[in-house]
């Protein structure tokens, strides 16, 4: 069964100066499936997730989500468009309650600007009050509303990494981009987050992982990208991609 | 720091009017009376400049140039023109505002100090402008001779006059501030202050934000500035130079960064410390900077945030302790 492509990469490069970070990296995204990128250390799968969301321009290439050419778009646009994502190294805003995380998330579901703000209209209230309510049903969901008014950067790291995913969540993505979300995690912290990302799938957002964790990423995922040294190598499902005499070169090294 | 609450912060305005309202009944000394109305109107321009600097994490050196813009300009068009004063003030804003975004858009869009550098040198450009053209802002030694405020008959010329009509304005600047801080615009410009990337992946348009809340810091010193003019209807270039920028940005650390209120104690405390030291007369300068290194060293975070911290940790603690546990920090 083969659902409709949400997103596809096409012919995707991106130098840094004189070095191809990515080179030529076609791949599709199916609708409500997990897709993974997996590959060695350097491979190029967080320059790919940061071109997607906007971070910086590809060089040459396009991207296209829902039938919409996002390569050129800057970050908050594409957020606007349905995707979010989560960071390698945590950005959870530290300067913030937990609550208040998720409440910026929440930022593309409303629209009130400076005017109305500073001068605390009717309809801001309103909206403050539906913010904070889906922000506590967000923080129940994740298990983080007992810690709803402590300071972000007093969480453990664990529930820092469910906070930055949660507040991914709040924007409504229809596709969401979790960069690691297990690394620095232990076993039984691992297996909580599976169910997690199976429990968000299940909601009908569409996935795009990047991580090492093997185990993690052949049980979970729909299919799988392989890259090595910007390029792409492999693609499939789990069980394609483990047999590929290329990846296992990839990984392993040549006999 | 965790925010107050809705409540709590409408009990702090509460309180707040009811001491503005209460404080002339207690003080009677006209001197008093000018140093808080300095400290008022030192306050409006920290508020803004903290909105900047302690919520956005964008640091500006020019502010100067928009307070004395606006004394500037009201003087000008009042005094010279005519104009009538109150609408010249809220002109007065929206130049500087207009000015304020023209510096800022270019400024902003690059990261790290060149917001400090491009502020900094547009304060002084600013400021060569009033002394160099004095057929229109009698250069060095100053514009005398602006009106001052007046509701129909009512005219504000006095220090307890204008005690009411500055320390009106003061509320008005902290309700909008605090207004702004706890909505979604408040929230995004914490969030640029916490990882300017992560906002803008949430939809946040970085730039446009820095912009705008560059613009109204500039525009509330603006308003300040006007309102020192009409108070003690004589300026110049001095008041508006290179040292005030530094001072307004210092209250905003001493205060406390990412707190309206912050910006009233910053505000005060340094505006009272330095009329007090001229007790100390050649020591001034030694003892206000002992004062300054000894509060940075003791309340990295401002008095506000520091103290308030200072009392969470506390209530925590005793918290702990009544279930048998143990404080660590």
């Amino acid at each position: 069964m083969n659902s409709e492509i949400i997103l596809k990469a096409e012919g995707i490069r991106k130098y840094f100066g004189g070095v191809a970070a990515l080179n030529d990296v076609s791949f599709e995204v199916r609708r409500n499936e997990i897709t993974a990128i997996i590959g060695p250390n350097g491979a190029g799968k967080t320059t790919l997730i940061n071109l997607i969301t906007g971070i910086y321009p590809p060089t040459s290439g396009k991207i296209i989500f829902e039938g919409k050419t996002i390569s050129r778009l800057k970050p908050f646009h594409i957020a606007y468009q349905g995707i979010t994502r989560t960071f390698q190294n945590l950005q959870v805003f530290h300067n913030m309650t937990v609550l208040e995380n998720v409440m910026v998330g929440l930022h593309t579901q409303t629209e009130s600007e400076f005017l109305n703000c500073l001068l605390h209209l009717p309809k801001v209230k309103r909206e403050e009050r539906r913010v904070a309510e889906e922000g506590a049903s967000l923080l129940r969901f994740f298990h983080l509303e007992s810690k709803s008014d402590w300071l972000s950067s007093s969480l453990p790291y664990g529930e820092q990494k469910r906070l930055e995913i949660a507040r991914a969540l709040a924007g409504k993505p229809k596709l969401l981009l979790l960069d690691e979300p297990v690394a620095g995690l232990n076993i039984r912290e691992t297996e909580e987050m599976a169910e997690l990302i199976l429990k968000i799938k299940k909601m009908g957002i569409t996935i795009i992982l990047v991580e090492h964790d093997m185990n993690l990423v052949m049980g979970i995922s729909d299919k799988i990208t392989v890259l090595n040294y910007g390029q792409k190598i492999s693609g499939g499902t789990p069980e394609e991609v483990q047999k590929d005499p290329k990846v296992i070169q990839a990984y392993l090294g040549e006999e | 720091m965790a925010p107050f609450t809705r409540k709590k912060e409408t009990l702090f305005l509460i309180i707040f009017a009811l001491a503005i309202i209460l404080i002339p009944l207690f003080v009677k000394n006209k001197y008093h009376f000018m140093v808080m109305n300095i400290v008022g109107l030192n306050t409006i321009v920290v508020i803004g400049l903290n909105l900047l600097i302690g919520f956005t994490g964008q640091i500006s050196l020019g502010h100067a140039a928009f307070y004395g813009m606006g004394a500037y300009l009201s003087a000008i068009f009042t005094a010279t023109f005519g104009f009538p004063p109150w609408p010249t003030i809220v002109l007065a804003m929206i130049i500087t505002g207009m000015v304020a975004y023209f510096v800022g858009y270019p400024s902003l869009k690059l990261k790290g100090h060149y917001l400090v550098m491009a502020t900094l040198g547009f304060s002084i450009i600013v400021h060569i402008f009033m002394v160099e053209l004095d057929r229109i802002t009698g250069g060095p030694s100053g514009f005398p001779g602006i009106p001052h405020l007046s509701i129909g008959a009512f005219v504000f010329d006095n220090d307890f006059k204008n005690f009411y009509l500055i320390w009106t304005f003061v509320f008005f600047c902290i309700l909008v501030s605090v207004n702004l801080v706890n909505s979604r615009v408040g929230r995004a410009l914490k969030a640029i202050h916490g990882s300017e990337v992560a906002a803008n992946t949430l939809g946040i348009d970085t730039d446009k934000y820095k912009t705008k809340v560059f613009v109204l810091s500039a525009v509330f010193a603006s308003l300040a500035g006007s309102l020192y003019a009409h108070y003690i209807t004589f300026i110049s270039p001095r008041s508006f130079d290179f040292y005030y920028s530094i001072q307004a940005v210092t209250m905003v650390i001493v205060g406390g960064m990412g707190s309206v209120w912050g910006a009233f104690f910053g505000a005060g405390l340094l505006t009272v410390l330095s009329e007090f030291l001229h007790v100390a007369e050649k020591y001034n300068i030694i003892a206000y900077g002992a004062i300054l290194t000894l509060v940075l060293v003791f309340l990295p975070e401002g008095i506000v945030v520091g103290f308030y911290n200072f009392y969470r940790r506390r209530k925590i603690k005793s918290m702990i302790e009544k279930r048998g546990g143990e404080f660590r920090v």
